[in-house]
């Protein structure tokens, strides 16, 4: 008998808290009912009725709650964050409302920000004007707070000096009505000197920008990409959102005093200290879960030649012309931002190029002597990601493919084969003129070179002026410098400025469209009004690259007579003008809808592609793909036969591409042409061997998040006495019912008239 | 630290409850069984709120129609419970030894079912709201009062009260068949559940809490009337010793 009271008392108490219990466990997941693991004492061999009662009971009870419980789980309304008691604490931003900083790795450092792990918590406070912000700085003296920081005080020197002052546990930026756009990089000063040409040892010790004080390439960037901040920093991008936090915070903080309205930002990240750190941690961690902590950034290169590659002729020397340009571009906060429109001119008007030498015949191709690679590259933004492992791959013979004796392969690819490297860099503020740039220091025989090839430009560039850069300067942040380390090879980079960056607004969010190319538009503009606005940069664009077309053809060996094409290679300026548009302002235009794969399911979106190079997956991304099948439609060659596209071939010296065309056909087009992607990751991440390669190569990972990792929320934040207030009330609420029930239960047979209880 | 405001307001709103539990229920096996039993009825009605709740799909948003109903079902599962108890107290006549017996006679019965029936009430009442008193927020972003979360634990412990009360007084009009008692517990049920609605508002917060604490307080005399006490016993257990 005492077994069996031992017994009840034991599952009862365990009743009551297991209620609790899976109360909370169905806040969190159903899927707790999927393993039938409730401890139910089942083994426990019950002689007397009672407890056969008991368990009848309990069990039913248990299974009562789970219906329950599932049912209003199922209604995502008891439990969840949506309930209406968490309504009348907290109001959520919505996570496309806000932009966000995240943590990126390199070899040596990490960059970016992060919040704790239940997120970082402080009483909002708003400055907007520098006079506000130094009162704050100076006596700010809350335990936490979250700065709302108006857009035009969002720069490095403000944000450090916020990091210095160790109270601040999070930055909002916003933007007021009135918002003048200052012009402000957030990218470095001297960009791309990292692992740039003048970098190592005492080779152009002179160009070597940060160390000399020579001119600054981008004088306006303060560098705040590459800071480490210990709090989050979100961009409010929604106005209603900004006047949310605005009015609570007039409401609540001014004049100070509880209760304070705060905000809880969340965005923790897993990676930290450095990629080398990062790696080796996520690699130990694989051997016992799919778990990592960070993801190396990278992408995928689109290569292109203008001749048909076939295997049977190995390549010569000086024998190809590289013609190349960046695709991506990065900036603070990258969920939402497409910056870079200005550097995106560059591969645009490299398409333009494509686009009017492939017009040529399938003789006048193979008439040149020289063959011509369009190269686009990735991860440029990244310390150069892209030509970087271009090199690595030509020195390996993996360029274009990966060796393979198996198959078919088109003949490996080096530096030595190449006789000139043109580069298409910022080409958006061509209206005053193009500057064609080079390495001061190379050999004469190489400077000779270059200067003719600028010649042959200059004498076809009617329109646009082309200028030699002045004297004193050196080469421009470019792929080409990456290049030029491994060898000595003739190349220009044409760009719109000469010894410093025109583009004022260098990777900020503000290098758009809208804001570089000077368009005025808002969303009541036509898409008829916006190719209008469109217009005179697309001729300036499609002027130079017709030039450029003309000169590359003059280069590569093409006749010069009456009746060769050289006449009739023109860039078609709508041609220009949809490339513009399509990638800089909205991509679902019939341009990209016939360049994509045949059927394919993905829907184009209507906000132009943010070009942030993210993390490496094998296959090329949005962007890329896009401008792969563009490129290879340019410059590939139309087939009638369809039942070759879709068989797969073991030939790797040219690739099948059916497109959806104009959807006139229902087979679509077929292009056969030798396009090839190549990676854009930095090999020392692939092969495992960081220690030994820091030093030499930038190694970029991003860290990971899970999808519940950004949160924003806005609440009351209650003063602590008034906290305490609550549990010492609890506390004697406890105190006096204990106290009364007892005495009650002492004097219940007098009270009750009864004997005993 | 808002883990104070959490562990306070634990404490308002089972403090009474687990006194009485450690005192009158804890040491008596048949009394813990019935508890249970009391809580499970109380689900079952809870389940058929849900059912109805999911089942008219309109009305969802209508947190008035659901309270309603989900007062009738408790009645109405109160109703079953006395069912229930009425059949048992002959059945356990025989099986029950005199200890057994006396732990459970007469009001017993129906204050510790009721007991249960509140508490599971009172349980299901108040996590909800007191799982968003962990923080790091208080109650007010949108106007409703800063005392929220005290509030709903003192109502929450009020209806634990008020059910065992009730059902010490609603058990003994059934048995007597006495219609008055029983409208008026189920009347009164009503109203104070329905003044909850006013919760959320910013300044009638402590219009429920006032009218269920009054409510508990005559609903007590009454049911301490019914269960063989008076002023008399009430001044002589102080006087006594």
């Amino acid at each position: 008998m005492t077994y069996c009271k031992l017994m009840l008392k034991h599952t009862c108490n365990w009743k009551v808290s297991e209620n609790v219990k899976l109360y909370r466990i169905v806040d969190y997941t159903i899927d707790y009912y999927g393993y039938g693991a409730l401890p139910l004492p089942f083994e426990i061999n019950c002689l007397n009725s009672c407890h056969r009662f008991m368990h009848i009971i309990m069990m039913s009870d248990l299974v009562l709650l789970m219906v329950i419980t599932y049912l209003t789980s199922l209604s995502g309304k008891c439990f969840s964050q949506s309930s209406k008691v968490y309504s009348l604490v907290y109001q959520d931003f919505a996570e496309d409302t806000y932009d966000k900083c995240v943590r990126l790795l390199n070899g040596t450092h990490e960059i970016g920000c992060q919040s704790s792990t239940e997120g970082n918590t402080g009483i909002l406070v708003h400055l907007n004007e520098t006079a506000v912000l130094n009162k704050f700085l100076e006596s700010g003296t809350r335990k936490h707070y979250v700065v709302l920081l108006e857009s035009s005080l969002f720069e490095r020197n403000i944000m450090l000096r916020l990091k210095a002052k160790e109270n601040v546990q999070g930055v909002i930026v916003y933007e007021a009505d009135n918002f003048y756009q200052r012009a402000w990089s957030p990218d470095l000063s001297c960009t791309s000197d990292r692992f740039g040409l003048y970098s190592n040892g005492s080779y152009g010790r002179e160009y070597q920008e940060c160390n000399n004080g020579a001119k600054l390439w981008n004088p306006l960037g303060d560098g705040i990409t590459e800071e480490s901040f210990p709090f989050p920093v979100f961009y409010m991008r929604s106005s209603s959102g900004r006047d949310r936090l605005i009015n609570c915070y007039k409401d609540y903080n001014v004049p100070e005093a509880y209760p304070l309205c705060s905000v809880q930002m969340k965005s923790h990240m897993f990676g930290a200290v450095d990629s080398v750190t990062c790696t080796r941690r996520s690699n130990l961690q694989n051997s016992f879960t799919s778990v990592g902590y960070c993801d190396p950034l990278g992408g995928m290169n689109v290569v292109t030649s203008l001749q048909k590659m076939t295997s049977d002729v190995s390549s010569k020397k000086d024998s190809i012309i590289l013609v190349s340009a960046a695709l991506d571009s990065r900036s603070f906060m990258s969920s939402f931002t497409a910056p870079g429109a200005d550097m995106a001119t560059g591969f645009i008007t490299l398409l333009g190029v494509a686009n009017a030498l492939g017009q040529l015949t399938k003789t006048q191709k193979l008439e040149l002597s020289k063959n011509i690679m369009f190269i686009l590259f990735d991860g440029e933004a990244f310390d150069h990601m892209g030509s970087t492992r271009m090199m690595y791959d030509m020195k390996n013979g993996d360029f274009p493919v990966n060796r393979d004796s198996e198959k078919t392969q088109p003949p490996p690819v080096n530096l030595t084969h190449v006789s000139h490297i043109f580069e298409l860099g910022q080409l958006g503020y061509i209206r005053d003129g193009v500057w064609a740039h080079y390495n001061p220091i190379s050999s004469k025989a190489v400077l000779n070179s270059v200067y003719d090839a600028i010649n042959v430009l200059q004498n076809l560039s009617a329109s646009v002026p082309v200028q030699n850069q002045s004297t004193g300067i050196g080469l421009v942040p470019s792929s080409l410098q990456t290049i030029l380390q491994h060898r000595d090879v003739p190349g220009v980079v044409l760009t719109d400025y000469d010894d410093q960056f025109t583009n004022r607004q260098y990777f900020s969010r503000f290098d758009t469209l809208k804001n570089i190319l000077s368009l005025r538009y808002n969303q009541n503009t036509t898409d008829e009004q916006i190719m209008d606005l469109l217009q005179p940069i697309a001729q300036n664009l499609s002027n130079i690259a017709t030039a450029i077309a003309k000169m590359l053809y003059l280069i590569a060996g093409g006749s010069h007579t009456s009746t060769s094409p050289l006449d009739n290679i023109t860039v078609d300026q709508n041609m220009m003008n949809d490339l513009l548009y399509c990638f800089l302002y909205n991509p679902n235009c019939d341009l990209f809808n016939e360049h994509l794969p045949l059927n394919s399911k993905a829907n184009l979106s209507s906000i132009s592609y943010r070009r942030y190079t993210s993390v490496y997956t094998g296959e090329v991304s949005d962007y890329a793909g896009i401008s792969m099948n563009i490129l290879a439609s340019f410059t590939g060659e139309k087939l009638q036969n369809f039942t070759e596209c879709l068989s797969k071939s073991d030939d790797q010296t040219v690739r099948y591409f059916n497109m959806n065309g104009n959807r006139s056909v229902a087979e679509g087009v077929c292009i056969l042409s030798s396009t090839f992607a190549t990676k854009a990751l930095a090999f020392p991440l692939e092969t495992k061997k960081l220690q030994e390669n820091i030093a030499m190569y930038g190694v970029w990972t991003e860290s990971r998040w899970t999808k519940t990792t950004f949160r924003l929320r806005l609440f009351l934040l209650q003063d602590e006495l008034s906290q305490g207030m609550v549990l010492l009330a609890g506390l004697l609420v406890m105190l006096t019912s204990f106290a009364t029930v007892y005495v009650l239960n002492e004097k219940a047979a007098i009270l009750f008239n009864t004997g005993i209880v | 630290m808002p883990l104070m405001v959490f562990f306070g307001c634990m404490f308002v709103a089972f403090g009474p409850s687990l006194a009485l539990f450690v005192f009158t229920v804890m040491k008596f096996p048949l009394r813990i069984i019935l508890l249970v039993v009391g809580a499970f009825f109380w689900l079952l009605s809870l389940l058929f709120s849900a059912l109805l709740w999911l089942a008219v799909v309109p009305l969802r948003e209508e947190l008035a129609f659901s309270l309603v109903f989900s007062v009738i079902f408790q009645e109405l599962m109160r109703f079953a419970l006395f069912k229930l108890m009425n059949k048992a107290e002959t059945g356990l006549e025989d099986a029950l030894s005199e200890e057994e017996r006396r732990s459970i006679a007469s009001h017993k019965l129906s204050y510790v079912s009721g007991f249960g029936f509140g508490l599971m009430s009172g349980l299901f009442s108040v996590i909800n709201v007191l799982s968003n008193s962990i923080g790091p927020g208080n109650v007010g972003i949108t106007g409703a009062s800063p005392n929220f979360f005290l509030v709903s634990s003192f109502l929450a412990s009020s209806f634990i009260l008020l059910n065992t009360f009730w059902n010490v007084i609603i058990f003994n009009a059934y048995k007597k068949r006495k219609l008055a008692p029983i409208a008026i517990v189920i009347l009164m049920h009503m109203l104070v559940s329905c003044l909850t609605l006013l919760n959320t508002l910013p300044h009638s917060i402590y219009v429920s809490l006032i009218v269920s604490y009054v409510s508990l307080i005559v609903v007590m005399g009454w049911a301490f009337k019914i269960a063989g006490g008076s002023l008399g016993n009430l001044k002589a257990s102080f006087v006594c010793k």
